[in-house]
């Protein structure tokens, strides 16, 4: 693990595009002190993150046409759930229950457990949620407590 | 206004554990706010030591140093202002009964050159981010301050945060602002370190604005402001009537002092005879830039338009304060061509300006050519430096490495993963040799599932 601060750790992913998309439109209603000043050249003067950002597939690149889309959800699907399971702390029950596929709940579930001991060597990271992982999610890293089955 | 009792509502981002240097701070805005007639000047929660101080609060020599701070700041006030601070302080100097020496979460009164009483804190909260059952114990009596026949209630954050009228449920058994009531209390000021999170601003003075109609009780809220590691705090305090009007609110996300005027005639705060915005006037420098104090007399200024504006402007503070706090002028990222990494960019850039991030490519075999052309657009749009560093070489160099051991494997996610932690390295190496702070730029949907 590598870093000092992570500084988007607790901005989902739909909200890092929509936020994005606030800053092409002009910033508006953004206080002085934040303000970006921009020193765009591109032919939308507001641009300042390069449209070919926003608009093409998400990926990590480290295979040839590799998309983040190969091994995730759609990233509206995937917030909603983490938005029940982390946010809301839902069963699996309510998310099935709110229309979500249960084999793809279910396979977010192990996802999110198993990743625990990556968040516990990871950078701290800013909260804007009403639940950031860090101080806020103690949750165990050797656990046998299963989501899926228990709840 | 002669009949007016001016309260002062001190917005302050103290630093955690600089005592001496929020002492300071506490003591120039102090010197504006009797400037500015103030009687009565009210801090954060404790803005002494600055919140949260985590695991400081169990070394002895913290809690000695920061009365030994409230000392020298006792004696060094305008003898005639009354100064409500939050700090930490031992059970037996707040007069507290309680077995064993304890801590208490306390506005302490500054009054006359003396530490003149001591406020407890009476509900703790504990869960989330908070841990005050760790650190503190809680007082057990409703406190009032008289002052110019005013019998003022001192609350502290979480004592507001309990009424079952708003909530529709009690967390707590106690509800102080009730006893307040009971005891006579006709206005009532906290202190308080509220952080922020996406749209808890206009929930909390929702809040406010039903104590003060339930009660009818005018009020007066200070919220720290700034970011302290995790925690952005952003401040957007409060002068709310009994009618749940809100005759001041300072801007979010900024220090600064602000008065509210409170009537002794009408019993209510003045509102401003015409609409202003509210924003912090220019004042002048007393004793070189820490002494800059932003000033608001009059006016409520504008909560951020969107959520989208909103977290922008706290995710900007807490890179600038965590940086600054930390030591550090400037940082450095990975950029790929991608959208975390070109919002952290972006946020670096406005939080330290352009010229104080360091965006680095490390371009693989497997970059598509429109991920360097899209990183370096970015970095033009932004005016920000960038390095190149390919790691092709890197990556044989492990192949090689791992040649014998590797045998007979299928080249797979170890391979991929081995990437990100060439980068990784890298990154380091130069945070290390140049002195920068590194930031990582991993979402939260990405950190959820690894």
């Amino acid at each position: 693990m590598n870093g000092g601060l992570a500084v988007i750790a607790d901005v989902p992913k739909t909200r890092v595009y929509s936020l994005c998309r606030w800053l092409n439109r002009g910033q508006k209603g953004c206080p002085d002190h934040a303000k970006l000043a921009t020193v765009s050249e591109a032919d939308n003067p507001l641009e300042i993150i390069p449209d070919h950002i926003l608009t093409k597939p998400p990926s990590a690149e480290l295979r040839p046409g590799q998309v983040d889309q190969d091994s995730l959800p759609d990233y509206d699907v995937l917030d909603d759930i983490l938005d029940r399971l982390v946010h809301q702390a839902q069963a699996p029950s309510e998310l099935i229950a709110a229309g979500h596929d249960p084999d793809t709940v279910d396979r977010i579930i192990r996802l999110l457990s198993r990743a625990e001991f990556k968040r516990r060597q990871a950078a701290p990271g800013i909260k804007v949620t009403e639940r950031a992982f860090g101080t806020g999610w103690r949750m165990p890293i050797a656990s046998r407590w299963q989501l899926q089955s228990m709840e | 206004m002669a009949n007016c009792l001016k309260i002062a509502i001190a917005q302050l981002n103290p630093t955690v554990g600089d005592l001496c240097g929020n002492r300071k701070r506490i003591l120039h805005y102090a010197q504006k706010a009797h400037a500015l007639g103030a009687k009565l000047m009210v801090t954060s929660e404790l803005a002494i030591c600055g919140y949260p101080p985590r695991d400081l609060l169990v070394r002895p020599g913290f809690i000695k140093a920061i009365a030994t701070e409230l000392h020298i700041l006792a004696r060094e006030l305008p003898p005639q202002l009354n100064v409500l601070v939050g700090a930490a302080m031992t059970s037996v100097d707040a007069k507290l009964d309680h077995p064993a020496e304890a801590l208490v979460n306390t506005a302490v009164l500054l009054t006359g050159g003396e530490l003149s009483e001591i406020y407890p804190k009476r509900l703790l909260p504990t869960y989330d981010v908070f841990d005050e059952d760790r650190y503190f114990v809680p007082g057990i009596r409703p406190n009032i301050l008289s002052l110019d026949g005013v019998k003022i209630g001192v609350t502290i954050c979480e004592d507001i945060w309990n009424d079952e009228e708003f909530w529709g449920r009690r967390s707590y058994h106690v509800d102080p602002v009730q006893e307040l009531i009971e005891g006579g209390a006709e206005l009532m000021v906290n202190l308080s370190a509220s952080p922020y999170v996406a749209g808890k601003q206009r929930l909390r003075e929702e809040m406010i604005q039903h104590c003060a109609q339930r009660y009818k009780l005018p009020l007066v809220y200070v919220n720290q402001v700034g970011g302290n590691d995790d925690l952005v705090f952003d401040g957007t305090s409060l002068a709310v009537n009994a009618s749940g009007k809100v005759v001041r609110r300072t801007p979010g996300f900024e220090a600064g002092l602000a008065i509210a005027d409170y009537n002794l005639a009408t019993r209510e705060f003045q509102a401003d005879p015409k609409p202003t915005v509210g924003r912090w006037e220019s004042s002048v420098a007393m004793v070189g830039e820490e002494a800059r104090v932003p000033v608001q007399q009059a006016g409520v200024a504008e909560l951020v338009s969107s959520l989208d504006g909103e977290i922008w402007a706290a995710l900007v503070l807490g890179v600038r304060d965590y940086a600054r706090k930390c030591g550090f002028s400037k940082v450095l990222l990975g950029l790929s061509g991608g959208i975390d990494s070109a919002l952290v960019a972006a946020i670096a850039a406005a939080a330290l300006g352009p010229k104080n991030v360091l965006g680095v490519l490390m371009p693989s075999p497997y970059s598509s050519d429109h991920s360097i052309g899209d990183a370096e657009a970015l970095a033009n749009n932004l005016g920000i430096t960038t390095e190149t560093l390919p790691i092709g070489d890197l990556m044989s160099g492990y192949d090689r490495t791992f040649e014998t051991l590797f045998s007979g494997t299928e080249a797979g996610v170890t391979e991929e993963n081995l990437q990100s932690r060439i980068r990784g390295s890298l990154l380091m190496a130069i945070a290390n040799k140049f002195g920068h702070l590194l930031l990582t730029t991993g979402n939260k949907s990405e950190i959820a599932v690894g």
